[in-house]
């Protein structure tokens, strides 16, 4: 039990690793049903959904590739942010997604791994989302998920998102807008 | 191809959606536009260090943008004079020469070539490297913090070609003493005509009522951005445009001002010490901020996404777009404006998702050959025109909501594409001044 596969397993309860990959893809189908308002149900009152921007940096300065908290970001939003986001969608009226597009969130490589505190972990997953809007426009975009879920007994789905960051992979955001939530 | 004359009729306000999807009209555009204009190229905080760069484009050609040892700045054109590689790939960074990746030609801070492998042993003694250096952008020349250049030599100086558009630029960016700064950065590709985003921020206010209803109902009241409801259901407030295509409006008048900015940003200059400030560098009546274009694509608006469009063919555009606070401000109101900015203006921002929507839909109509010939309406008055009226330099309406300023842009356009050089635009110019006889 020492190699490094088995001791990454050792630290998650299997049980508890299987209902959070659930917990994340019920999220994923939540969202494909356009259950907005449903969705916020995921998440802590006391969020932070975030996803900074990348940029082409010379070797030397890679670690400067990813821009830090506080700076260039596409998402920095908190409970009430992501609130006034979905309110949005709710309206009707938002035009980019009003119908709203054929989303499919495709969420892999899961790896739960225990964080600091008593059920606290630290998710990753990376995802693939597609979507079709109006006749015949369409697009894809990809990235990682890092994920703090917390263990929340009286919460709807026993687990709650304390905190997001998407990484999506593209320096230019090659689809027109990123209207869904990721 | 059609005569471009016939296509952007400005007496009548019409506009032929040839000019937004024809490959050959395109072309004319990279030559007569971009090849021709004064483009944005970079901020001082941008390069605020000797060797520090960064890739900029005018139009569709590829320029590094590089802070030189002297504190000057120099452009030119990313491109290898060998065999035409990009010279550099990278968005931004710190150099002391470039090197291309494909034979290894180098060049310095300025493009000139300076190193050629095997140059002695394979080169006949007549190569001189000083023959090959890199395309430099001729015409640099800084105004308030900002760089901008032109491939033309022709081209009059940028205050001469910013014209009555100075006094309302300066409206935005030359408010604080310490100036301004920018600390975040976007960058998306839309699948429209570079046109139609251009003549936004140059003339149309009147689409946020509707395109932008529903992020307008969320943030009004609950967030960082400017309460729309504040200017009324037939809001007042006015536009201007300039001689070469520059345009922008605003919301509210002198003495009745109503919010185009932020909130943080509306704390801050009402500050006794910052309002003396600004009146002190202004005077008492440059709440001018709405939206701004410079022609053909610097735009700013009142909530300081400060930004580039690329063109990418007629039928795509890139968007560079920048944040920029005053570097004098507290903390908590710098960051209150970037949050603002990315949260309704950028790819993820929900006023923009709602834009890139209608850029899309209409281009795609414009495969049409029918659609391409209907004829767009541009007949929105407003008010009528006025030259120079008090406190307004250039050609002003005293109504927000106008298509004045769209039409003084296509009638620029159409000015550029069928003029040979920049003293005849020049005089078509001085003949074709809107609203001015």
């Amino acid at each position: 039990m020492t190699d490094k596969v088995n001791k990454l397993l050792a630290d998650v309860d299997p049980a508890e690793e299987r209902a959070i990959s659930r917990f994340l893809l019920e999220e994923a189908q939540i969202l494909d049903d356009w259950e907005w308002a449903a969705w916020l149900d995921f998440w802590h009152e006391d969020c932070l959904y975030w996803a900074p921007t990348q940029l082409e940096r010379l070797q030397r300065e890679i670690a400067d590739r990813i821009s830090t908290f506080g700076t260039s970001a596409y998402f920095e939003e908190n409970k009430t942010q992501l609130k006034q986001r979905v309110d949005r969608l709710l309206t009707h009226m938002a035009w980019g997604e009003a119908p709203p597009s054929r989303a499919r969130h495709l969420i892999t490589n899961i790896r739960v791994t225990k964080a600091e505190g008593d059920g606290v972990y630290t998710v990753k997953s990376n995802f693939l989302d597609y979507r079709s809007n109006g006749q015949r426009s369409q697009d894809h975009i990809t990235g990682e998920r890092t994920d703090t879920i917390l263990r929340a007994p009286d919460s709807e789905w026993g687990y709650l998102i304390k905190e997001r960051r998407i990484l999506f992979d593209m320096s230019t955001i090659l689809t027109k807008n990123l209207s869904l939530f990721y | 191809m059609t005569d471009i004359t016939d296509l952007v009729d400005i007496e009548n306000g019409q506009l032929n959606g040839q000019i937004f999807h024809d490959q050959a009209i395109y072309e004319m555009e990279l030559e007569k536009v971009w090849r021709r204009a004064w483009c944005m190229l970079a901020h001082d905080s941008m390069i605020p260090k000797k060797g520090n760069f960064i890739q900029n484009f005018i139009g569709e050609d590829p320029v590094l943008v590089v802070r030189q040892k002297d504190g000057g700045v120099k452009a030119f054109l990313n491109q290898c004079r060998h065999r035409g590689m990009r010279i550099c790939r990278f968005d931004k960074g710190t150099a002391k020469a470039f090197t291309c990746s494909f034979h290894g030609w180098s060049y310095d801070l300025e493009g000139k070539l300076v190193q050629v492998p095997h140059q002695e042993a394979a080169y006949p003694e007549s190569f001189d490297r000083a023959d090959h250096s890199a395309v430099a952008v001729p015409r640099i020349e800084y105004y308030k913090g900002f760089w901008f250049g032109t491939w033309d030599e022709d081209a009059p100086p940028f205050e001469e070609y910013l014209g009555s558009a100075k006094y309302y630029l300066d409206g935005y960016i030359d408010r604080w003493d310490e100036g301004m700064e920018a600390v975040a950065f976007h960058r998306w590709v839309l699948p429209n005509n570079w046109k139609y985003m251009a003549e936004q921020p140059t003339s149309d206010m009147q689409h946020s009522e509707i395109t932008h209803v529903s992020a307008a109902s969320v943030l009004n009241k609950a967030s960082d951005a400017a309460d729309r409801t504040l200017r009324g259901k037939e809001p007042k407030g006015r536009q201007f445009f300039s001689d070469y295509g520059h345009g922008g409006a605003w919301f509210g008048l002198k003495g009745a001002e109503v919010p185009n900015t932020g909130k943080a940003m509306q704390k801050w200059e009402s500050e006794p010490e910052v309002a003396a400030m600004v009146e002190r560098r202004l005077g008492d009546n440059r709440e001018v901020r709405g939206h701004l274009n410079i022609w053909p694509t610097f735009m700013v608006l009142g909530n300081y996404t400060i930004r580039v469009t690329h063109p990418r063919g007629p039928h795509e555009q890139e968007v560079w777009a920048w944040t920029f606070v005053p570097k004098e401000a507290p903390e908590e109101i710098r960051d209150s404006i970037r949050k603002d900015v990315l949260r309704t203006f950028t790819p993820g921002g929900m006023f923009e998702a709602d834009d890139a929507l209608n850029w899309e839909e209409m281009q795609q109509v414009l495969r049409g050959k029918v659609a391409r010939d209907s004829g767009f309406s541009y007949q929105m008055i407003g008010a009528p025109i006025e030259w120079d009226a008090e406190c307004y330099p250039g050609g002003s309406s005293a109504h927000v909501f106008s298509d004045n300023a769209a039409l003084n842009m296509y009638s620029n356009y159409l000015d550029m594409m069928t003029s040979d050089s920049w003293d005849e635009l020049k005089a078509k110019r001085a003949e074709h001044r809107m609203g001015a006889n």
